[in-house]
């Protein structure tokens, strides 16, 4: 199993919400394509609770920067208490929710230099010694990707505000 | 050889009065699920279910250990143990409603820690005492606050539980 470095942990929305929940995973969908993901549905959990209902659901998105690398961004998704109302043109959903996102790199994500402690030992080495400023770059990205499609969701979501 | 860091140890969490153990026992093991520690084949383990019976009472003992594998090199340990006396059920009333729940004293101890080289792979330790020191620092580091976010997290949900189904 290969070694993820946290990139961004626990960045977090939490709204009273009303939003068209395919909407939101069609935007987020598309943005992680242009990006060059691959997004899947890890989870999804759906609960009715008093005739409300709580859903969870988490996404993974992940890309290989190259043999060695490889980005993944998570995204947690919880909505609470919830009801589907009906509008003129669309299905909304009325509740709580919480958004996490979280990213990390992983290295060596074929597993190659796995196999032992040793090979694990150089492999550390040369991530250090050698890789370091590669190293670097790729964090600004994810950094600046996970922030993208967090702010990218909160500016979906507040546009259901002022609908 | 494989070593581990206390994270956090004895966390506690009390509790007197009506609750739903049944839903509560449901939640934590739901929680547990959902962030990737509830596998039975793999990582989960009820260590111990004892339950007396004291009248019309019960008194239950309930231990468990969780393990996330996080990478090769780290693993997360969760402990939990539910002491529970006096359970018995109860009929109350809510909003004109008459409910069947449960009544006892719960005592909740969380624990947690991080386990470096769980599978027991790295023989030699001078080269483990350079790696660790050396190479990924940082890494054990991110790794002890997570874990530490983490038990604080599931504390929280079974503090938000029992608040939402206080009668």
């Amino acid at each position: 199993m290969p070694e993820c470095d946290y990139v961004i942990r626990d960045l977090v929305i939490k709204q009273e919400a009303n939003f068209n929940m395919v909407e939101l995973y069609n935007t987020l969908k598309e943005w992680f394509r242009l990006k060059g993901y691959i997004l899947y549905e890890k989870e999804y959990d759906d609960r009715i609770k008093n005739n409300k209902k709580d859903t969870k659901i988490k996404w993974e998105a992940t890309k290989a920067i190259d043999d060695y690398t490889l980005f993944t961004i998570k995204v947690s998704i919880k909505i609470s208490n919830y009801k589907i109302v009906s509008t003129k043109k669309e299905k909304l959903v009325e509740g709580s929710l919480k958004m996490e996102f979280e990213s990390y790199i992983e290295t060596d994500f074929e597993e190659k230099w796995e196999s032992n402690p040793f090979q694990k030992f150089i492999r550390g080495v040369y991530d250090k010694v050698m890789n370091s400023e590669k190293r670097k770059k790729y964090e600004k990205t994810l950094d600046d990707h996970t922030h993208e499609v967090y702010n990218k969701t909160k500016f979906f979501l507040n546009m259901y505000k002022f609908k | 050889m494989s070593e581990s860091i206390p994270i956090c140890s004895g966390l506690k969490l009390k509790w007197k009065g009506p609750f739903d153990m049944d839903e509560l026992y449901k939640s934590i093991k739901y929680w547990l699920d959902y962030n990737g520690y509830g596998d039975e084949r793999k990582s989960f383990k009820e260590e111990r279910y004892v339950e007396r019976s004291k009248g019309d009472s019960k008194q239950l003992e309930i231990g468990w250990k969780a393990e996330k594998q996080v990478g090769d090199y780290f693993s997360y340990v969760i402990e939990l143990t539910y002491f529970v006396i006096g359970l018995k059920k109860i009929k109350i009333q809510k909003d004109g409603k008459e409910f069947t729940t449960s009544q006892a004293d719960l005592e909740l101890r969380l624990s947690a820690k991080l386990v470096k080289d769980p599978k027991n792979k790295w023989k030699n330790e001078i080269m483990r005492g350079f790696y660790e020191r050396f190479i990924i620092p940082q890494r054990i580091e991110d790794h002890k606050i997570a874990l530490y976010q983490k038990i604080y997290s599931l504390h929280d949900e079974i503090k938000t539980f029992l608040e939402l189904h206080k009668y």
